[in-house]
């Protein structure tokens, strides 16, 4: 006998409450359900979906017929076709979602009625894996971590009431994300947490600072901006002028408290940022502007066992080992940097080794590894670097990389190289490749 | 067969070799109707998108949008994007 049936949040909001904001149009609970049936009746058979769907409405539409039909999303670390093409081939029935676009014709039935849209929202089963999150694990195979609805809904309504969100039904509240859904950061403050609470999700694509400038003025208060550092950076040094905002919420990277201080000015809201892994999701959260410690959020219990910090929830299948170094402060705890071999660029994490290890799949490579300039402490930027020993160019190395890793994972300078600095044991020390990348660096300032 | 830059064309490669640190890039050298995204061309991602869009504000005064004509064709190549920044600069 399955666990027990969890009814969707979103029957505790009104078919007619606005549930997407596109292009202008306001799209209720009750349309975005009938969208839902209308998508979940055209998907093939498969017990697995990898969504694509580069169109957020059309994503989350995607994401739950997916569950309407009884079956997982996959949500690969990275997009490249041929990490995808992998992903598809480990998967047994598997199949490839490219894109959905949301028609009149595909919600003609729903739409058909003159009152709001009574589409109920679909019961999933509390226990019903709804997507498996893939991340660079440290040994260069992707971790796989499987969110159950429960997991999922319950983590929406943690969040939903952080923002406040769940309290004035008479005030929605509209977000507006740079943070793609398709990551366990965005899928969670950008799309799930609208299930029981009055928000409004904003699905214009928005990107450049110019988008969320106008994002904003089209969204009605109270507005909350869900981003990441890089985006913010890139916002406050537009200068653009912002209409009033409640909230900003970050995360994926540490974020700069001087940033975070221009961003409350600009704004005249608060910044809430949020400290997570895709294993367990978003777990603390801090308002950095006001304080350094984070605290964890109810629904967990973090005990310190050895040098490792352990972190359990009742939705979380097992245990998760966090990789960061946390110091406890009473409940509160100050963040340190990461333990291993993983390390962010552009707020997404990356395993070193594993692009390591494809660097040296290539033909013609000899040797190669593939570095953090900025974790190695030198320079700010956390492009990855590369070191090969091949006879093809540094260009041709990077054209074929660039085909198993994304775009930004892939290393920037690939340096050709006679021989690595391997110790006797064939591993390369810190302090060998650290002096590596200094004596690149020097030569190519001369 | 790589046409020639424009000198508009050379102003904006310099900058993007200029704020994305594209050590061993010649600014000159660019192909203006190379692809410069993902896996061809320069090999850029959307975070140098990013840098890119927020040094043109802040040297030409445009600000670009995803909704801009399909900002993917806007981006494309050097020749489309400079274009793109030169007509949006020109005073109406």
């Amino acid at each position: 006998m399955p666990g027990s049936v969890l009814l969707t949040p979103l029957t505790r909001r009104s078919p007619a409450a606005p549930f997407a904001r596109r292009a202008g149009e306001t799209i209720s609970v009750g349309r975005f359900c009938a969208d839902v049936e209308a998508c979940a009746e055209r998907l093939p058979a498969g017990r697995h979906a990898i969504n694509v769907c580069e169109d957020r409405y059309a994503f989350m539409v995607t994401f739950f017929a997916v569950i309407r039909r009884g079956a997982t999303n996959l949500l690969p670390a990275q997009r490249a076709p041929d990490a995808i093409a992998d992903l598809v081939r480990d998967h047994r029935d598997s199949y490839v979602r490219e894109s959905y676009v949301v028609t009149d014709e595909d919600a003609a039935g729903a739409r058909a009625r003159t009152s709001p849209c009574s589409a109920s929202p679909p019961e999933i089963a509390a226990d019903h894996v709804a997507a498996i999150a893939f991340t660079s694990g440290s040994t260069g195979t992707p971790e796989l971590h499987a969110k159950t609805w429960l997991a999922l809904a319950t983590a929406a309504s943690m969040h939903a009431g952080r923002l406040g969100a769940d309290v004035d039904v008479n005030a929605p509240r509209n977000v507006v994300a740079t943070a793609p859904p398709w990551h366990m950061y965005g899928l969670e403050w950008s799309m799930l947490i609208a299930l029981g609470a009055e928000l409004t999700i904003c699905c214009d694509p928005v990107f450049y600072p110019e988008d969320i400038r106008q994002a904003l003025e089209g969204a009605p208060a109270p507005r909350v901006l869900v981003s990441m550092p890089v985006h913010l950076r890139a916002l406050m040094r537009s200068g653009l002028a912002m209409p009033r905002l409640e909230t900003v919420v970050s995360a994926t990277a540490p974020l700069d408290t001087a940033l975070a201080r221009a961003v409350e000015t600009a704004s005249n809201g608060r910044v809430l940022e949020i400290y997570g892994c895709s294993e367990a999701g978003t777990l603390a959260y801090r308002y950095p502007t006001r304080a350094e410690n984070w605290r964890f959020f109810d629904a967990f219990s973090a005990a310190r066992i050895g040098d490792d910090v352990v972190v359990t929830a009742d939705f979380l299948p097992a245990a998760v080992t966090l990789a960061d170094v946390l110091e406890f402060v009473g409940e509160e705890f100050v963040l340190h940097g990461r333990r291993d071999d993983r390390v962010k660029v552009g707020g997404r994490l990356v395993s070193l080794s594993e692009v390591t290890e494809r660097l040296l799949a290539l033909d013609g490579v000899d040797d190669g590894v593939v570095v953090s300039p900025a974790a190695l402490g030198l320079g700010e930027s956390d492009r990855l670097a590369a070191f090969v020993v091949t006879t093809r160019s540094a260009e041709e190395i990077r054209r074929e990389l660039a085909r198993r890793v994304d775009a930004s994972f892939v290393p920037r300078p690939i340096v050709v190289i006679d021989a690595l600095p391997r110790a006797e044991n064939g591993k390369l020390p810190r302090e060998a490749l650290t002096a590596l990348a200094v004596d690149v660096a020097r030569s190519s300032r001369d | 067969m790589a046409s020639t830059l424009t000198p508009d064309e050379l102003k904006m490669a310099e900058l993007i070799v200029d704020i994305l640190n594209l050590e061993d890039v010649q600014a000159a050298e660019i192909d203006p109707e190379a692809v410069m995204f993902e896996d061809e061309g320069l090999g850029l991602d959307s975070i140098d998108a990013l840098e890119i869009a927020v040094a043109i504000a802040e040297q030409y005064g445009v600000h670009l949008a995803a909704e801009d004509e399909d900002s993917r064709a806007v981006f494309a190549t050097l020749r489309s994007l400079t274009s793109h920044v030169t007509s949006e600069t020109r005073p109406a």
